[in-house]
C-alpha cells in the first residue's frame, strides 16, 4: 500500500503568466480524426452572478479512437477568464462516446474550473446542442431532471463560419452548474 | 456526500466551502455534487510533452543573463497514481513568489522588491520513473488580505496532470518548520490527518554540495486509473 493521496489547494490569483498562453485555448484532434471545428464560450459566475475574472478553465475532449491517453496534447485546451469572467475555446466537435452500460454517451467535453477560492478542481461536462433540449445520455440521466439544463452548451450562431456554443458555469446560486464527484 | 464536502475523499481533500478562507464563500457549490462513474471521458487525458516544453531551472529562465537572488534549492519527487505506480511523462507546472515574497503579477502590490532575474515560472515532465526535478530559489512568505495580519507561508504552486483528466491535481508545496502553517486558512482547509503531506521533506541526499539545498515532495494522485473497466463486469 502506498502513502495517502496528495491533497489539493487553490490555484490562487497569481497563476496567469505561468499557465496561460493564448495558443492553449485551441484544442486539436489526432490527425486521423475528422475535425469539424466549433467554438465553446461562456462565463464563470460566482454566487452574486458576477464574472469571475481570475479563473482558469480547461477542456478535455476524449477521443473514442484513443481511449487511454491522447498524444501530443490533442483534445485539451486551457483559457484564463477575462475581466467579465469570459473564456473561449476552439475545438474539434466532440463525437459520441462509449459507456460501460453499452449505451452511447451523447457528444460532450469535460470542463475543469479552477480559481482563487476553489480548493479542488471543479469537474463538469458541456454537451453542445442545437436547441436547449436535453439529449439522451446515461450520465445526464443520473442528474436531477431540473438541473440537467445546466450542462447544455446551446448553439449561439457562429463566428467566422465556426458554430458557437455557449456554456456558462455558475459556481453557486440560482442555476448552479452541476459538478461531479469522482 | 452532502455539502460542504469536496468532490474527492473528505479525509484527504479540503471541502469547497471553508469560511476561514474568505474567497471560498461565494465560489463554492452548495448543491450536492453528482456521483459519476468514470467513463472514457474521465479515464483518459492529454499528454502534453509535445505541446509544453520543459523549462525547469527557475534561477535562469527570466530571459536575462543573470541569476535569481535567493537561497538556491532543488525540488524533486515522484508522481505516482493511486495504486503507487509511477506516472511517466506527465506535465508538472510550478509557479511561486520570489525570495522577497513578491510575484510578477499586476495584482500583487506587496511592498517587496521584484527580482529582474526571476519570473517564478517553470515546467517539467516526469521521466520514465515518474520523477520530476526543478531548480529554483526558496520563495518568501507574503501578506494577503484574507484577515488582519494574514501571511501566506512560503509555498510553491504545483499543477500535475497524471494518467487521467480526473486525476488532475493543483496543489501547493510548503517548507518544513514554518510557524505560519498553523495560521494559514488555505493549508488548514486540508483535513488535519493529510496536511503534513503538503510539507516537503528536507533531503540531504538531494542537496548538491557547494550548490543547492534539496527538498523532496512526492505526489500521490487520487482518481480512477487509466485502464477502462471491463464492460462485461459492469452492472
Amino acid at each position: 500500500m502506498t502513502a495517502g493521496a496528495t491533497p489539493s489547494q487553490t490555484l490562487g490569483p497569481f497563476f496567469t503568466d505561468a499557465l496561460v498562453d493564448p495558443g492553449l485555448a485551441r484544442a486539436t484532434a489526432s490527425p486521423d480524426a475528422e475535425a469539424e471545428p466549433m467554438r465553446l464560450e461562456g462565463r464563470v459566475l460566482d454566487a452574486d452572478g458576477s464574472g469571475v475574472d481570475d479563473a482558469l478553465v480547461e477542456l478535455w475532449r476524449a477521443d473514442p479512437d484513443h481511449p487511454d491517453v491522447t498524444g501530443d496534447g490533442h483534445g485539451w485546451a486551457r483559457s484564463a477568464t477575462d475581466a467579465e469572467g469570459g473564456y473561449r475555446f476552439w475545438l474539434p466537435r466532440p463525437r459520441p462516446l462509449p459507456h460501460p452500460s453499452a449505451r452511447e454517451q451523447a457528444p460532450h467535453v469535460v470542463v475543469l474550473v479552477l480559481a482563487r477560492g476553489i480548493l479542488d478542481v471543479l469537474l463538469t461536462r458541456a454537451y453542445p446542442v442545437e436547441e436547449p433540449t436535453v439529449p439522451d445520455d446515461p450520465v445526464l440521466r443520473r442528474v436531477p431532471a431540473e438541473r440537467r439544463g445546466t450542462l447544455l452548451a446551446v448553439r449561439d450562431g457562429e463566428v467566422d463560419d465556426v458554430p458557437r456554443y455557449r456554456f456558462d458555469v455558475r459556481l453557486q446560486g440560482p442555476g448552479e452548474t452541476v459538478f461531479f464527484a469522482l | 456526500m452532502n455539502r460542504p464536502s469536496g468532490r474527492r475523499d473528505p479525509a484527504t481533500f479540503p471541502p469547497y466551502l471553508h469560511p476561514p478562507y474568505a474567497s471560498t464563500v461565494a465560489r463554492s457549490p452548495r448543491e450536492e455534487l453528482v456521483a459519476l462513474e468514470a467513463t472514457i471521458s474521465e479515464r483518459s487525458g492529454p499528454r502534453l510533452s509535445g505541446r509544453l516544453p520543459e523549462d525547469a531551472d527557475l534561477t535562469r529562465n527570466a530571459g536575462t543573463a543573470g541569476e535569481a537572488i535567493g537561497e538556491r534549492i532543488i525540488v524533486t519527487g515522484r508522481v505516482v497514481d493511486a495504486a503507487g505506480t509511477p506516472v511517466p511523462h506527465t506535465l508538472v507546472e510550478v509557479w511561486q513568489a520570489n525570495a522577497a515574497g513578491r510575484y510578477i503579477h499586476q495584482r500583487d502590490d506587496h511592498a517587496a522588491p521584484l527580482d529582474p532575474n526571476f519570473v517564478g515560472i517553470g515546467r517539467c515532465h516526469t521521466d520514465a520513473d515518474g520523477v520530476y526535478r526543478f531548480t529554483t530559489i526558496r520563495p518568501g512568505a507574503y501578506p494577503w488580505r484574507n484577515h488582519p495580519n494574514a501571511w501566506r507561508p512560503a509555498h510553491i504552486h504545483l499543477s500535475v496532470f497524471g494518467p487521467t483528466i480526473a486525476s488532475r491535481l493543483v496543489t501547493q508545496m510548503y517548507f518544513p518548520g514554518d510557524p505560519l502553517h498553523a495560521l494559514d486558512p488555505i493549508l488548514s482547509a486540508v483535513p488535519a490527518g493529510a496536511r503534513q503531506r503538503l510539507v516537503a521533506r528536507y533531503d540531504h541526499d538531494v542537496t548538491v554540495p557547494e550548490w543547492a539545498l534539496g527538498y523532496r515532495f512526492d505526489v500521490v494522485l487520487a482518481g480512477p486509473g487509466a485502464t477502462p473497466p471491463d464492460p462485461g463486469t459492469t452492472p
